[in-house]
């Protein structure tokens, strides 16, 4: 449904939120729910009120002109609409939506939150939708005793760390004239990165750890190649140099090691550019030294998170990007 | 959400239902305004056809604020129902036009439903109330067509059994929801019609009686009277030269006295009647009628009228007596002789000539009666038309062929002449009687006109110059008169009538009269009054504060059982390959009297069957072993293996 929920005021728009947490009494602050008698709710769709406004007109003109056709007209209307009421309960109940998955992305990209569907009996045309707003929807015709995977995308676009709102669950069956529908609350954060902005050159890196001998500690690893030594037995047969072999029908192996590159560390101060462009190129730094594997640190004006590698590092780096609020 | 799946097949459907409502309302709209109508449908159809994009919002405003303007001239302010009507054609078709939102397609459906109710205001016979019904079941197709990927076929079919499941509850609704009086009084739709007028000039009229519409039907409560069947409408009183029309003085000044004592005069009949849908207000009785009926008055005439004007069916109960003989008072007397042109020479002194050859008024009654049926008159349905100020003396003398109109008007002129108060009377003549349910059809082509004489000690008598001219006229309908059965039947438009020389389409006919009888006595005029006397019949008249309670709680059930049906836990999923085969083998195998254990595996109940019975052992082990492949060894239910199955069940049933 169109709504132009953007244009309320926000003092109805908050009374009303509350009025609606009250109501709902945390029925639905679940990552998973199931539609019952308890979670579901009924009400006729826009379309159902014009409907029954008609009812009511083919009933007036029934009674006026006494005229038993039309009458017997605007009470079929009227058991439509209640047999609608049944109908679209009992296709909407016992459907399960369960939170799967979320994926952050890198703005402007949007996030999006992938539920698991599923239904004891055959449920028919089923809504999400994500604030009542048309770009953020997402329909199936059916859902059966199969899983299946629905995946929504939230209207996320800039930087930031954001809550998932209510996501409505909502069915129009069987002719549009009732809104069968229900929430899901997820108690998940999703996060919109920085966009990834490439950085050239390495003068903004600082050295900080000068100490941290660069290239000098090894450590056996796969980048660099090192020496020849002789085969073992117990070595395999992948790391074999077949030229030596063919040269000299000596069995020899190739050592390889990695040079522990030195930490790096990425501040925040050092980056050029405004707020938005800093955090970016923060944002790609992260992402390539992860890549690299490469232990960095990052520092912004108001926190910084040690030296570490890993996805969850980098997890925590980006989380921290996304929510940054300070000025330069 | 706005994405509409179909919307192809719901402009069909959509153009496809507003070119029938057009058709419903070609006869009660101006034709140039129907054209334009019908040219929007057929643009819409083309669109959708060519996959042409829908017309600009400019150009449709455009569009519709000139149709707008032609509507408004050629249909005009003068009757607001059609009015009413023709601007939600035009409105819906023309939103159709623009129509691209699932919202714009909502807000036409439901006007649609309102669209196809007010065909109801105009015609309510069965057909109608058919071809309707389909549309609603296609219009709420239309509406799932928005919700769902269905094709149109899938969507009427669940339409259509929605709405056979909600039929029952509404008519049940219908019947026992106490009807409300109107809120209001809302104008009546005019329907054009042929038939009676409050004028009647025969002599401008060149074709006659082409219509077969119902105009009502009579059924009598017991004995029916004799035929022939006057049934009258209208007087008129007064005569202007060329035609007869009703004086202001007796449309006003005819409120029922006492005068005329029910009690005292001989009932000829009771009966009651169904008027179809008219705007005018007269209604139709044998002699002089007075009606019990809520939204019926009698006058002192004996005549019968709505009491508002209502277009749609009207049920009334009458009773007719025989006129009084009672003198009539001086005034009376000489309004009805009163004629104020006297400019047909020649009937005057036939009048004159006749009044001296006579002793009494009733003597010139029966000579009248002889002249009309000695001098060559014929009677014919399509009359020369005559013109000029004395067409009674170039009917009578010059043209001699005429209709009921030419001859009453002119015995009315001579009774008249002769100084005998005479009034016109225009209604209907006869009528088909249907054996079956003693109900008298009576359509607009049974119009009629005849002269009523005041005679001295007998009151108003009949005078039909017909009745001796045609005497076949009087007995039963035009549609059943021999002789004037071709001319008529050429006269009439095409219909089931002028086919009824076909024994079969009589019957089917006849049949279908009673139906449509039964129809508009029942369906249509099932009004507050049936409807108490229905509930009274049902509960007593003391119980009759049960009918509310009876109502919610019928409904509460309905919808509860319905609801409980839809939530039944579905049947379990199909049966394992075999599994059906094998219980097949198993309740034979019961057949046989072989009672197994209960704690045995298939394949030991089929091992034991086989111990039982070892004429079919060697079938049962191969079904046994075939079962357990199936079952425990993985392989695939082909269809030769079902085939197999079949057969050595069928094998294991022979060799007994």
């Amino acid at each position: 449904m169109p709504k132009k929920t953007a244009k309320r005021p926000s003092l109805f728009k908050s009374f009303k939120q509350s009025v609606f947490n009250k109501l709902l009494k945390n029925k639905h602050l679940k990552n998973s729910i199931t539609l019952e008698h308890r979670t579901i709710y009924v009400l006729p769709s826009s379309l159902g009120w014009y409907f029954v406004i008609v009812a009511i007109l083919n009933f007036v003109m029934g009674i006026n002109y006494q005229n038993n056709l039309i009458l017997i007209m605007s009470y079929l209307m009227f058991v439509v609409m209640i047999i609608a009421v049944l109908m679209g309960y009992s296709n909407a109940k016992g459907l399960t939506v369960k939170f799967k998955d979320a994926f952050n992305s890198y703005a402007p990209q949007k996030p999006s939150i992938i539920f698991e569907l599923q239904s004891p009996s055959v449920t028919k045309s089923i809504n999400l939708t994500y604030q009542d707003s048309e770009q953020t929807h997402k329909h199936t015709g059916q859902v059966d005793s199969k899983p299946q995977l629905l995946t929504l995308n939230l209207p996320y676009s800039s930087r930031g760390k954001y809550s998932v709102q209510r996501i409505k669950i909502a069915s129009n069956y069987p002719f549009g004239l009732m809104t069968v529908w229900s929430y899901i609350q997820l108690q998940e954060d999703i996060f919109v990165y920085p966009s990834l902005e490439q950085v050239h050159s390495d003068a903004h890196v600082s050295m900080l750890d000068e100490q941290a001998d660069k290239g000098i500690s090894t450590q056996s690893g796969s980048e660099e190649f090192e020496s020849l030594i002789p085969h073992l037995p117990e070595m395999g047969l992948q790391r074999v140099s077949w030229k030596h072999y063919a040269k000299t029908q000596q069995l020899l192996v190739k050592e390889f090691v990695d040079f522990k590159i030195a930490n790096a560390l990425f501040d925040f101060t050092l980056m050029n550019g405004d707020t938005e462009q800093r955090l970016s190129q923060l944002c790609f730094l992260v992402c390539e030294a992860t890549e690299k594997n490469t232990p960095f640190m990052l520092k912004l004006p108001n926190k910084t998170i040690n030296t570490n590698t890993g996805q969850h590092h980098k997890q925590q780096c980006l989380e921290l990007l996304c929510s940054f609020n300070g000025d330069v | 959400m706005d994405i509409l799946k179909n919307e192809k097949v719901i402009n069909y459907s959509l153009s496809f239902i507003y070119a029938c409502l057009i058709v419903f309302f070609v006869s009660h709209l101006p034709l140039v305004f129907v054209g334009v109508l019908t040219l929007i449908c057929a643009w819409n159809f083309y669109i959708t056809l060519s996959n042409k994009p829908k017309p600009n919002a400019w150009l449709a405003n455009i569009l519709a604020g000139v149709s707008l303007g032609l509507m408004l001239y050629t249909v005009g302010m003068s009757d607001t129902v059609i009015l009413f009507v023709a601007m939600l054609l035009l409105a819906s078709l023309f939103k159709l036009l623009q129509a691209k939102t699932k919202k714009h397609y909502h807000v036409i459906t439901t006007l649609t439903f309102f669209s196809l109710s007010s065909v109801y205001l105009f015609n309510q016979s069965i057909l109608t109330t058919l071809t309707v019904s389909c549309l609603y079941i296609l219009n709420f197709a239309v509406l799932g067509l928005l919700e769902s990927k269905h094709n149109l076929k899938i969507a009427s079919k669940q339409s259509g059994k929605l709405l056979l499941l909600a039929l029952p509850l509404a008519i049940f609704l219908l019947l026992f929801l106490p009807k409300m009086p109107a809120f209001w009084q809302l104008p009546g739709p005019k329907l054009a019609k042929t038939g009676l007028s409050e004028q009647v000039d025969p002599f401008d009229i060149a074709k006659l009686s082409n219509s077969d519409e119902l105009v009502f039907r009579a059924k009598f409560n017991e004995e029916k009277p004799v035929a022939p069947y006057y049934w009258r409408a209208i007087v008129h009183d007064e005569f202007n030269g060329n035609a007869w029309l009703t004086s202001d003085f007796l449309k006003y000044n005819n409120v029922k006295t006492n005068t005329q004592s029910e009690n005292d005069e001989q009932l000829i009949a009771s009966y009651s009647v169904i008027a179809e849908p008219a705007t005018q207000k007269w209604l139709y009785g044998l002699a002089y009628s007075s009606s019990n009926s809520p939204n019926v008055e009698g006058n002192s005439l004996g005549l019968l009228r709505k009491k508002s004007r209502q277009a749609k069916n009207l049920q009334y109960d009458v009773n007719s007596f025989n006129f009084t003989a009672l003198p009539l008072g001086e005034f009376e007397e000489k309004r009805y002789k009163y004629l104020s042109n006297k400019k047909n020479v020649k009937t005057s002194s036939l009048a004159k000539n006749l009044k001296q050859n006579t002793h009494s008024d009733r003597d010139f009654y029966n000579s009248l009666l002889q002249y009309f049926a000695g001098t060559g008159f014929t009677y014919t349905l399509t009359p020369t038309p005559m013109s000029g100020d004395n067409t009674i003396d170039q009917f009578l003398f010059d043209n001699q062929r005429g209709f009921c109109g030419h001859y009453a008007s002119a015995a009315a002129y001579i009774f008249r002449t002769a100084g005998i108060p005479a009034r016109l009377v225009s209604g209907y003549l006869g009528g088909e009687l249907n054996q079956d349910n003693n109900t008298l059809t009576v359509r607009q082509y049974d119009a009629h006109a005849w002269v009523e004489v005041y005679l001295q000690n007998e009151g108003w008598v009949i005078f039909d110059a017909t009745a001796v001219v045609a005497p076949e006229r009087l007995n039963g309908s035009l549609s059943q008169n021999e002789e004037l059965n071709d001319e008529f039947k050429s006269n009439l438009d095409f219909g089931l009538v002028s086919l009824s020389n076909f024994p079969a389409i009589n019957w089917l006919r006849l049949e279908l009269e009673n139906l449509d009888y039964q129809w508009s006595s029942w369906v249509l005029g099932f009004d507050e009054e049936k409807q108490n006397d229905f509930l009274k019949s049902i509960f007593g008249s003391k119980n009759i504060w049960l009918v509310p309670l009876m109502v919610l709680l019928t409904a509460g059930f309905c919808f509860i059982g319905y609801f409980i049906y839809l939530n039944l836990p579905k049947r379990p999923a199909k049966l394992a390959p075999m599994v059906k085969e094998f219980y097949e083998v198993k309740a034979w195998a019961k057949k046989q009297k072989i009672n197994t254990p209960d704690n045995l595996t298939p394949s030991q109940q089929l091992d034991f069957f086989a111990d039982q019975l070892p004429r079919s052992a060697q079938s049962i082990s191969t079904f046994r072993q075939l079962f357990n492949q199936v079952r425990y060894g993985k392989k695939p239910f082909t269809k030769e293996r079902k085939t197999q199955a079949k057969d050595l069940i069928k094998l294991i049933k022979i060799s007994k």
